[in-house]
């Protein structure tokens, strides 16, 4: 250590001019704007080459994790791509309908981009509106089964009224037990749960039936999943069951949905308009 | 001593008003760039303490920089200049010339000869470092070397010219 400071004491002249050098290549660095970019492009540069190598070196070590990510990944897309979407149900019941009939519904892909389940009367938003050809009215499913109705359409978007809504009403079948009767409407409880009204307490229930949309529904087409049941119970004097509908579409994590079109509804319409021209 | 002191600050003024006002506004080309107010610190005495020195050195510099926003290029040449006349005057017989009234390095000294030698190298290392630290480029070397030159011409005829004009030839 004395012999450091002497070595500085002795050569004290050379270390100012040193430092005062040092000061003004700090100067020059810091204050100067073509010098600063240099410097700091080079020590960027140097920094980057070694952070970028060093990485190089340790992607070996995740190699293992990222191809597990990667796979993970790969599944969720695979589960995404079109061709997964069958209607099963759809295809399941058409084996009453005549094979010659023409196309009767196509759908439309949108997006769920807005949705509440927790108010008695909830909306979804859409990101697919009256330029990609939707309109109010149409039926909206999930891959898990039914959605609701579309309420309204901008030309970018649309309201659907959900199934989670009071307003909602939607005609079941329990193919089972041959059963096409009631409507399916929801207390504002519990958001997994729709409830079958309109049973006669006769009709041999069990748990775990599956119920669907009938052809007498308005919107839907026949066939598509709304739930199974849950519980049910024949509450006093009544003649009806109280009937709880596990949901199949998770409405708390809802995506991708498909819009209805149905080509015949025109036609339907201006036949039910005659109805009322009658009176 | 506030005699002298006021002598050399009216002549570092007037140095760097004509370097700002009239040398850095000529325009005589991108290689040619002379700065005669380095001459300061030439017109030092061999009495000046060697800190006192380093510091006017660095001080002068970066009065240059402040005005010509050339901040540490100008103040880390002159100090290396002002370094530079430090060390060169260690190897020049001082009290022989204190003795002959001799105050600082100058042509009746050292002979004309040797004094523009002197002068010369002097200005050659101020004017690399300083063109040096413009480029910060050490592809770009070539370059500020061959400006350094041809600069070193011009500061050299300017001192010299500077010194024909202000300072009397029993004491030059």
């Amino acid at each position: 250590m004395n012999v450091i400071i002497r070595f500085i004491q002795a050569n004290a002249f050379y270390f100012f001019f040193g430092l005062l050098q040092l000061i003004c290549l700090i100067q020059v660095v810091r204050f100067n704007s073509y010098q600063q970019s240099f410097y700091f492009n080079t020590s960027r540069s140097f920094a980057g080459k070694i952070i970028a190598s060093r990485q190089q070196v340790l992607d070996y070590f995740s190699l293992k994790s990222m191809n597990a990510q990667l796979m993970q990944e790969n599944l969720q897309l695979r589960k995404k791509l079109n061709e997964n979407f069958m209607f099963r149900d759809t295809t399941h019941f058409r084996n009453h309908r005549d094979s010659i009939s023409a196309t009767r519904y196509t759908y439309i892909k949108a997006h769920v981009i807005q949705s509440s389940t927790n108010r008695i009367n909830n909306f979804l938003t859409l990101n697919a509106g009256s330029d990609a050809g939707v309109k109010p009215g149409m039926a909206v499913l999930s891959p898990g089964g039914i959605v609701g109705v579309v309420f309204d359409v901008s030309p970018g978007f649309s309201l659907v009224l959900s199934v989670l809504n009071s307003k909602f009403r939607v005609s079941p079948m329990i193919p089972d037990i041959g059963f096409r009767e009631g409507f399916i409407s929801w207390d504002g409880k519990d958001p997994a749960y729709v409830q079958l009204n309109g049973v006669n307490k006769f009709e041999k229930l069990r748990k775990g039936l599956k119920v669907y949309t009938s052809q007498y529904s308005p919107n839907f087409p026949d066939g598509v999943e709304i739930g199974e049941i849950a519980s049910f119970s024949v509450p006093g004097n009544s003649s009806f069951y109280e009937i709880n509908v596990r949901l199949s579409t998770p409405f708390t994590r809802l995506g991708g949905v498909y819009v209805v079109k149905d080509i015949y509804r025109p036609q339907i319409d201006s036949l039910n308009k005659r109805i009322e021209n009658l009176d | 001593m506030i005699r002298e002191l006021a002598k050399y600050s009216f002549t570092v003024i007037l140095l760097l008003m004509l370097q700002l006002l009239v040398f850095s506004k000529l325009n005589l080309g991108y290689m040619f760039k002379p700065f005669p107010y380095i001459w300061f610190i030439f017109l030092l005495p061999f009495s000046t303490n060697r800190y006192t020195m380093l510091v006017l050195g660095f001080l002068t510099g970066f009065a240059l920089d402040f005005f010509s926003n050339t901040y540490g290029l100008h103040a880390a040449a002159t100090t290396l200049l002002a370094f530079g006349r430090v060390i060169v005057d260690r190897r020049l017989n001082i009290e022989t010339a204190q003795r002959e009234g001799y105050e600082r390095p100058g042509r009746g000294m050292l002979g004309l000869g040797s004094y523009l030698l002197y002068l010369t190298g002097m200005c050659f290392v101020h004017h690399t470092i300083l063109f040096y630290y413009e480029a910060f480029r050490f592809s770009l070397l070539p370059q500020v070397l061959l400006t350094a030159l041809l600069s070193t011409t011009g500061t050299v005829a300017s001192v010299l010219l500077l010194e024909a004009i202000f300072v009397k030839r029993s004491i030059r």
